[in-house]
């Protein structure tokens, strides 16, 4: 579980990049948008410890300060990082020199990870491609069965096929106990995986809740003309797609993550719609 | 190591992990420099035979102690600042194994192989035959001090140590020219207190006179007046290099602490 308590990050002589978020983030698949400078890589890289909060209180991992970087508390958790260097020449080398670190690692699982991607561990990174690369390090991350793992722009680089695999990885590996935050601005590309959504925005946490409970809030439509009950309207090709408050007992509709996100950062709908989200006994 | 007992106590077993973590990193020096600290000992003793070609013996001296001064910035080569702040490893654990690599081991990884060599070439007791024969003026002291005053190259080594392991970027550039400089800082500072000391000796004057005698060796005056006052030297000198050496990697450690990507 990781608890974020009224935290603070500023970058020296700078304004803060995370601004008092406080927050509960229990065990699921989380999505973390905002837009370019929200805040989103800063916040991993607090959860991750590599960067450290004004008090180590306000980032706690299983009521651990992350910041203080306990072998305890480092072994939970593994950040992929958009671009991320790999010290080692192969996967191989990295799982007898790095993996001993987490007992939670599983061999088993990279080597079907691997083989799913075509690769046998043995391949010398330095020669993949990017988007190689980003598949070898999921594949291994995942294998890692770390209680909390962070993805910066997994999707980053990868090819259609590749965002396919990657899905059906997460799908198979990722279990009911660990905790998934998944920072990316191409949503489709694992929509069906999310159980949360978290919006950042200049380092508020603007909504922060589970995709279910949104669904009960809201409802995502496609209609000929405006709905008159709409909080947000978006027009493509004639047609009308809108927000629109759910009506208790109706069929729930599927979120559409990028409109919501539009939706937030709308000045004309954004404070109603976030007046809605975060109502507790909506 | 059996990581399900993990505790956050001091680990040596993880201690191992993170050496072999790092293996990658310091793999290269480990197979060369004992080479290089060999083909130098060699070129060193051959040179004591040709004392016309004394650049070249500066050469031999001067490139192995870069090398001990340089050793950590091997560490900057396969970086990965994101695997390696996440290392379920204390800073401690972290510290000590690259305080251990970077100063006991780096330093035997060049003194052995040419310890063997000027031991093959000058017998026991080499090193006050190697002066002997390269000075010829009587630094008896310095033999007699040699082992304390290697205590100097700890000066630039505890600068390069600290450069490396306290930041993330521009660790190379950074690191090769604080540790010229604390060389350079340190050497002048050296120069000015050898030069005071001398300068305030009552014997000073009495050199003055007798230098422009015939037949009078100046180098052998200071082998064998100034002896007792340059051992003194070398004693302080090796304190402020001790102290700055503690200090340095006080720092480093507390740096390491906080280190942020």
């Amino acid at each position: 579980m990781i608890t974020l308590d009224n935290l603070t990050y500023i970058y020296r002589g700078s304004v803060p990049a995370l601004n008092g978020i406080t927050a509960q983030i229990g065990p699921g698949i989380h999505l973390l948008l905002g837009e370019n400078g929200a805040g989103k890589t800063t916040l991993l890289h607090v959860i991750a410890g590599m960067r450290i909060p004004l008090m180590p209180s306000m980032c706690l991992i299983d009521g651990e300060p992350v910041g203080k970087r306990l072998p305890s508390v480092m072994r939970k958790v593994f950040l992929v990082s958009d671009n991320m260097d790999i010290p080692f020449a192969t996967i191989e080398e990295m799982t007898v020199r790095h993996a001993v670190f987490y007992p939670t690692f599983n061999p088993e699982m990279l080597r079907r990870n691997l083989e799913k991607l075509g690769m046998t561990g043995r391949e010398h990174i330095d020669e993949f491609s990017l988007g190689n690369r980003k598949k070898a390090i999921l594949a291994y991350a995942l294998a890692l069965g770390v209680e909390i793992l962070l993805l910066d722009e997994p999707a980053n680089g990868l090819d259609i096929s590749a965002k396919q695999k990657v899905l059906s990885m997460m799908a198979e590996c990722v279990g009911e106990d660990q905790t998934v935050i998944l920072s990316t601005h191409t949503v489709s590309d694992f929509r069906q995986l999310f159980d949360s959504v978290m919006v950042l925005s200049v380092g508020q946490l603007m909504v922060n809740r589970p995709v279910w409970e949104i669904t009960e809030i809201v409802d995502f439509v496609t209609s000929d003309t405006p709905l008159p009950e709409a909080i947000y309207v978006e027009q493509t090709l004639g047609r009308f797609s809108s927000i629109v408050p759910h009506v208790a007992g109706s069929l729930v509709t599927d979120i559409d993550y990028v409109m919501l996100y539009n939706a937030i950062h709308s000045p004309s709908s954004g404070p109603a719609l976030m007046k809605l989200l975060n109502t507790p006994e909506s | 190591m059996n990581t399900n007992e993990m505790t956050d106590k001091f680990s040596w077993e993880r201690v191992k992990e993170v050496a072999r973590f790092y293996y990658p990193s310091y793999r290269l020096p480990l197979m060369v420099y004992p080479v290089v600290s060999l083909v130098f000992a060699i070129m060193y003793v051959w040179l004591t035979e040709y004392p016309v070609a004394f650049m070249l013996f500066s050469l031999a001296t001067a490139i192995p102690s870069f090398m001990f001064y340089l050793f950590p910035l091997f560490f900057c080569r396969r970086q990965s600042p994101v695997t390696e702040t996440m290392l379920p490893a204390t800073t401690a654990e972290k510290f000590t194994f690259f305080a251990i690599l970077c100063v006991p081991v780096n330093g035997l990884l060049l003194l052995v192989p040419s310890a063997v060599v000027m031991l093959i070439a000058y017998g026991e007791g080499f090193m006050e035959n190697v002066l002997a024969e390269v000075t010829t003026i009587g630094f008896d002291f310095m033999a007699e001090t040699y082992g304390l005053s290697m205590m100097q190259y700890l000066v630039p080594l505890a600068t390069c140590f600290f450069i490396v392991f306290s930041r993330w970027r521009n660790r190379i550039g950074m690191g090769i020219g604080m540790t010229i400089v604390s060389w350079v800082a340190y050497s002048i500072i050296s120069g000015i207190t050898v030069g005071i000391m001398l300068f305030m000796s009552p014997e000073f004057e009495q050199l003055l006179e007798n230098a422009g005698n015939e037949g009078y060796d100046v180098g052998v005056y200071i082998g064998q007046r100034m002896g007792g006052m340059m051992k003194t030297f070398i004693y302080v000198s090796s304190a402020i290099a001790v102290v700055y050496f503690s200090l340095m990697m006080y720092l480093t450690y507390r740096k390491m602490r906080t280190r942020q990507f």
